[in-house]
């Protein structure tokens, strides 16, 4: 079949053993494998199972072991951008936040985009394996060590365990307090439309072990095109149908993170000028300067040496650490809201909506969303633009 | 509206003080008149820029500019002329006011006029009326000249020597014209003459150049490391009375005493005389100082005196700081004594944790050999190629087609003397072919350019070979060409419609066929809404020249030139333009709204146009229609700018260093620019601008080195990420990523620090205003927080 | 020491970026031309304001200025071609900070003042105490025991 750039398909791995084990169709996989196996790539970036609660990013040049990885991990929550090594033609699955990441690691040279392939997943998040194990405690009533795996399917998450398997809805996780991380909540970028290929199971029709795929890209279509040509994969042009149900539940999934938002953020909404300003030095005075967050984040270019790290002087006396002011001030532009620093920070500080608080306010004045293409961030800008005050 | 002038930047009128609500402008007051013909050539924009100004100091002051023609010619004018009417709300009215009378109540005025675009006949209130007078030649202009020995215009401005192609240049020899000597003209037309004039006027000596310098000579440096122990020298000044007078100087001694690292403290009179520098050099060396802090005024004004002073004793000039307490403390709190000494406790304490950190500096040199590589072989860049050669540089000079020439090969003679253009390059190719400095290269492409002045490495591609050579200065000479009219007037489609340039080859080649009816049409896709926004300078002229040879070839020939203003600005243009307009050709005028169509009907070509004067629509049936195109820089421009790392803008011409204090420099150090690359402008232009680049060019060449101070941008390469936001940042060039690392050319850095400042990781540092020192003197603002 | 004093008059401090060619000059000329104002401002003199980085501002308040002015050449006439084209560009999005961070962003200014315009650098800060004044003590002031 002729693939073209901004045409949709249905397509699934010939291998059965990956069709099952895949998410949906096992398509990913079976690309991504094809692409080593055929030397359009030299590695490839995945994340292998430990066990339901942890993955470990591997770099890899084995097709095998890269089917070896099929399948999701939606209780972790690691951002595969800084694992990103160009050097060589590399391919990874990314989530809308690895490949935002990406792109604005690309940005600030970290990356060289030309070697990078992003087979982009839909994603409506992920949940803190730390929170998870809790759930499946508290919730479940299981044994988080005897979970062997995972799934998602129609609203709920599914365990399965030697036992047999038990399944609960997101919605009355969430309730709970549990379910999917905040940043993943109100995160509103579903469909990694920033990416070579977009694929999912949104539009695939009920029953077919298949993968959406939207092609779009030239590098995407390569990657496709090898699958086919390699045998990886079989694949057919996806029905006006199919590519409305996609757009209705991304309009869904948007239209519950903006729901979310407003229900996350209304607290801090409805204070005073001082009174957020208490907030934020109250929030930050766990804080004991150890620099996790910053590590972590896909966005920050900096190693160790950093001017949040190096600015740091007599924090018992100051109001809040110049740490966390230059590390705000460092992300007003580009923060892409992956939630990574909140993930790893030991004083529970909410790190993800603090960060999108500041960042939304420039990102609306200056028009500017980091992460889906090339333009320049606005601290790299060095032309004057006209504002809206 | 000057803030240092006597209303304190306030518009008022003279007779009651009162701020006007209505403000008016009549243009060409005494210019372009039988008297005085020529064009002023500043007023237009001088007259738009004040209604800009009023209006932004008090947006709801109307402001009325009476005009006859809108010469918006230059660089980025034409576009500010726009937004003065679009987005300002200037209002322009072309016409000659016929009449002023004042209300001697009230003492506004009325200004009578009649609007050129619409017939209507009108009286203006105004409260106030700005008249742009003529710019006329300096009284002494005769004296001056009888003593110089050179001649005078008709007008009483300064004879050049040939108006084409010596505008510098007098009968004199060795006397040269810069700026409105020669007949008026604007800042960056007057500063590249000046440039010009300066390389002209080294010739005769160019030989002596670099001779006769006497070098100062100083004892070593003694070595002071950051991590020695800080021994601060306090000198406090009383300057007189201006400081002690106000600031108690006594309890500001007594205060630094109490400072750290403060081994010695010292109060004065005049710091900045003689004895007391002598007694700072004794303190330096009896207290083993190594770092010297005075409080007194600016360092504006005596930074440099107390740098030497240091320096003369073996102390590097980065380890002195300034602390200001008079002009920024007993000047402007003169009734708060107590809280001026408190403030200039402040400043000191400030001055002194920074001096605390402050490092010895080197200055940098880097050697700039005597070669420039001149691109493009038009009448810009073998002009400039030439000068140069002749002040005894090497030269490369790089064109891309076949033969020498440029533009000017095509033309047949130049506006507004009538000069054949092949006389203007003839002389010039075989003067460049036959230089021993000039080394030509035609028919090649320039592949790349890597490096900075004194370093350039260029790449050129001349069918199958290549040739790599270095080179030190580049001069960027690429010229412009026309737009392809395509779509413009039935241009494409109609045989009988032609651009400038087909017209001046038939002219030169003799081939045009006897004509009837001619139709001129100017402004065709230049002055657009979007796009080719601006004038091309050169084409008012161009059709003016044209119509008179259709009309001297063809005596019966109608000929019509259809404008929107004409812009015969250059010297004798005005004058060229009145005489053609008396010989009868027809100057018709439309608006941007109402543009001429240009159709077939019923075989026949046919030209409509509204005329606003007559208020009608007229019909011509022309045998021959030609379009004075827009112009564009040249096709290569592009590819060239990335290579030089340069700015382009609008229509691919280049963009200078600064558009008035600039004009022929580009920001990165050692490289310039003249002729059509920088903007579209006729031979007169390009002749000068070519000399005034050539003389930038020859000031690094010539010195044979260039300096930087201590205060560049240093990278620690550990730290640094090569994330680029400091190339992207640096308006010079002076980063660069050599196999992905980031380095900073020290030579080409200004030291500006913005670069610095972007930094995410603080790899990036500025000598002299480190992060560091600067978080000392904020932290000793309050000093809330005792380290 | 109490932030903001206690029961005495409340006298700000602020702190003022200058750049070499334009403020710094245009102060100059200020004391020059004897135009009083407040003595509440002290001076930190870069070569440009690019070279502002923003950190210094926050730094500033941290350290317990009241205000921080920062100047430079007016559009168009830096010495450095657009360093103060940097300095608008990281003032909005410094500003966008300070309102989210619920410092009352008028403590923060941005004034273009060249080297003739000694009046508007009196002027402006007189505007610039006037406002801090009002406003009272900074709530970033460090607290001291």
């Amino acid at each position: 079949m002729n693939i073209g750039t901004g045409k949709c398909y249905l397509a699934w791995a010939t291998d059965e053993k990956t069709r099952e084990k895949g998410s949906s169709g096992g398509f990913v996989s079976a690309a991504l494998a094809a692409a080593l196996d055929k030397g359009v790539v030299e590695r490839v970036l995945v994340l292998k199972k430990h066990d339901v609660f942890k993955g470990i990013p591997t770099v890899t040049s084995d097709p095998k072991e890269v089917l070896d990885c099929a399948g999701a991990l939606h209780m972790t929550a690691i951002n595969l951008a800084k694992y990103v090594d160009s050097d060589v033609r590399i391919a990874l699955p990314a989530k809308p936040c690895d490949a935002r990441g990406v792109i604005e690691r690309a940005k600030r040279n970290q990356v060289n985009l030309d070697n990078v392939y992003m087979i982009g997943l839909n994603c409506a998040g992920t949940m803190h394996p730390v929170k998870a194990r809790k759930m499946v405690k508290e919730v479940y009533n299981l044994d988080p060590n005897a979970v062997l795996s995972e799934e998602i399917s129609k609203g709920k998450l599914i365990l399965k365990t030697s036992e047999g398997e038990k399944s609960i809805k997101i919605d009355e996780l969430e309730r709970q307090g549990y379910g999917r991380r905040d940043a993943c909540k109100y995160c509103d970028i579903n469909v990694p439309k920033m990416t070579d290929l977009a694929c999912g199971n949104w539009g695939v029709p009920r029953g077919r072990k298949a993968t959406f795929v939207e092609v779009l890209t030239e590098k995407g279509r390569e990657i496709f095109k090898n699958a086919v040509d390699a045998g990886y994969v079989e694949c057919e042009p996806a029905s006006d149908k199919s590519i409305e149900i996609r757009e209705k539940i991304d309009q869904a999934m948007k239209k519950l993170a903006h729901e979310w938002h407003e229900k996350l953020f209304e607290p801090i909404n409805k204070l005073s000028d001082s009174e957020r300003l208490e907030y934020y030095i109250n929030a930050f005075a766990g804080c004991t300067g150890c620099g996790a967050c910053k590590k972590v984040c896909p966005v920050c270019p900096c190693g160790d040496d950093a001017k949040c790290t190096m600015t740091e002087f007599q924090s018992e006396v100051h109001r809040i650490r110049m740490f966390n002011m230059i590390r705000l001030l460092h992300l007003m532009d580009s923060c892409i809201g992956c939630g990574r620093c909140e993930d790893v920070c030991p004083a529970g500080i909410p790190l993800t909506m603090i960060h999108m608080r500041f960042t939304e306010r420039v990102q609306k004045k200056l028009d500017y969303v980091p992460g889906i293409d090339m333009k320049k961030p606005p601290f790299f800008e060095t032309e004057l633009k006209e504002v809206q005050k | 509206m000057n803030a240092a002038g006597p209303t304190g930047g306030h518009i008022v009128r003279p007779s009651d003080g009162k701020e006007p609500k209505k403000v008016a402008w009549i243009q060409c007051v005494g210019s372009r008149t039988k008297e005085r013909p020529y064009c002023s050539r500043v007023c237009c924009m001088y007259a738009t820029k004040e209604a800009i100004i009023t209006k932004e100091h008090t947006p709801d002051i109307e402001t009325h500019i009476f005009y006859m023609d809108m010469r918006a010619y230059g660089k980025g004018f034409e576009e500010y002329y726009r937004r003065a009417e679009e987005q300002i709300g200037v209002k322009y009215v072309r016409g000659r006011p016929s009449k002023v009378s004042e209300n001697p109540e009230t003492g506004d005025l009325t200004i009578r006029y009649e609007n050129l675009d619409t017939g209507e006949v009108g009286g203006l209130e105004a409260n106030m009326l700005v008249l742009a007078c003529a710019g006329v030649p300096t009284d002494t202009n005769k004296e001056l000249a009888k003593i110089l020995g050179v001649k005078l215009d008709e007008n009483g401005f300064f004879q050049e020597k040939n108006l084409p192609l010596a505008p510098i240049e007098t009968d004199a020899e060795g006397i040269y014209l810069a700026g409105c000597a020669q007949g008026p003209k604007d800042i960056p037309d007057s500063v590249t003459q000046a440039s010009g004039a300066a390389a002209k006027a080294i010739m005769p000596i160019v030989e002596a150049r670099g001779e006769e310098i006497e070098e100062v000579e100083l004892p070593e440096e003694k070595e002071v490391k950051p991590t020695d122990e800080p021994r601060i020298g306090v000198f406090v000044c009383r300057c007189g009375v201006n400081i002690g007078r106000i600031v108690g100087v006594p309890a500001v001694v007594e205060y630094a005493k109490t400072l750290p690292n403060v081994t010695f403290v010292n109060e004065d009179i005049f710091t900045c005389s003689d004895d007391c520098r002598g007694r700072i050099k004794a303190a330096i060396e009896k207290y083993d100082l190594n770092r010297v802090v005075v409080a007194a005024c600016s360092p504006r004004t005596h930074e440099g005196l107390f740098r030497d002073t240091c320096r003369e004793v073996g102390l590097n000039p980065y380890l002195f700081e300034f602390v200001n307490i008079r002009d920024q403390c007993s000047w402007v709190h003169m009734n708060e004594p107590e809280e001026a000494t408190e403030k200039a406790k402040d400043l000191l304490r400030m001055g002194v944790a920074r001096a605390r950190l402050l490092e010895a500096e080197e200055e940098g040199e880097l050697s700039v050999g005597p070669e420039c590589l001149v691109i493009g072989g038009g009448i810009a860049g073998m002009t400039a190629a030439l000068e140069l050669a002749n002040m005894g540089f090497k030269i490369k000079l790089v064109e891309r087609e076949q033969e020498l020439g440029g533009m000017l090969r095509n033309l047949y003679k130049l506006f507004p003397t009538e000069t054949p253009a092949e006389e203007a390059i003839a002389p010039k190719i075989r003067a460049a072919y036959e230089h021993k400095n000039i080394e030509i290269y035609t028919g090649v492409e320039i592949k790349d350019i890597k490096g900075y002045i004194g370093n350039f490495e260029v790449t050129i591609s001349k069918k199958d070979s290549e040739d790599v050579f270095n080179i030190s200065t580049i001069i960027v000479a690429t010229g412009s060409q026309e737009i392809d009219a395509t779509g413009y007037y039935g241009y494409g489609e109609y045989d009988n419609v032609v651009t400038q340039l087909q017209l001046e080859r038939m002219l030169k080649e003799g081939t045009l066929k006897e004509l009837k009816n001619v139709v001129i049409i100017n402004c065709v896709g230049a002055r657009e809404e979007e796009g080719k926004t601006y004038c091309c300078r050169f084409g008012c002229g161009t059709s003016i020249k044209n119509a008179k040879y259709i009309k001297e070839m063809y005596p019966d020939a109608n000929v019509f030139i259809l404008h929107r203003d004409i812009r015969t600005v250059g010297k004798k243009g005005e004058e060229y333009y009145n005489d053609v307009r008396a010989n009868g050709v027809k100057f018709i005028r439309f608006s941007k709204d109402k543009k001429p169509l240009v159709f077939e009907e019923g075989g026949k070509l046919i030209v409509k146009v509204y005329d606003g004067l007559l208020r009608t629509d007229l019909e011509i049936e022309p045998d021959l229609v030609v379009l004075t195109t827009a112009t564009e820089g040249a096709k290569g421009a592009g590819a060239l700018q990335k290579m030089l790392k340069v700015p382009i803008g609008a229509g691919n011409f280049f963009h200078e260093a600064h558009v008035k204090l600039r004009p022929l420099d580009f920001a990165t150090d050692g490289i310039y620019l003249c002729g059509c690359a920088h903007s579209p402008k006729g031979v007169v232009d390009t002749i000068t601008q070519a000399v005034g680049a050539a003389s930038r060019a020859s000031i690094p060449m010539g010195v044979g080195m260039i300096k930087s101070e201590g205060i560049t941008a240093v990278i620690n390469p550990e730290a640094c990420v090569n994330c680029g936001i400091c190339m992207t940042m640096c308006p010079y060039g002076a980063i660069r990523m050599v196999d992905g690392v980031t380095e900073v050319i020290t030579a080409v850095c200004k030291g500006c620090g913005t670069c610095v400042a972007a930094c995410p990781t603080g790899a990036l540092e500025q000598r002299h205003y480190q992060n560091k020192q600067i978080a000392s003197q904020i932290k000793n603002v309050c000093r809330l927080v005792v380290e | 020491m109490q932030a903001g004093g206690g029961v005495k008059e409340f006298v700000p401090k602020i702190v003022v970026f200058c750049c070499n060619w334009c403020s710094y000059a245009g102060a100059d000329m200020a004391g020059v031309s004897r135009m009083q104002y407040p003595p509440n401002i002290r001076i930190i003199k870069v070569m440009c304001s690019g070279r502002i980085d923003p950190i210094f501002v926050l730094m500033s308040f941290m350290e317990g200025t009241d205000g921080v002015l920062v100047t430079g050449c007016h559009i168009g006439d830096c010495h450095y071609i657009n360093g103060n084209y940097k300095t608008q560009n990281r003032f909005e999005i410094l500003s966008e900070m300070m309102n989210e961070l619920g410092l009352e962003k008028e403590r923060l200014r941005l004034e273009w003042i060249s080297a003739t315009e000694g009046e508007k650098f009196a002027n402006v800060v007189k505007e610039v105490v006037e406002q801090v004044k009002k406003l009272g003590p900074s709530p970033l002031k460090p607290v001291i025991e």
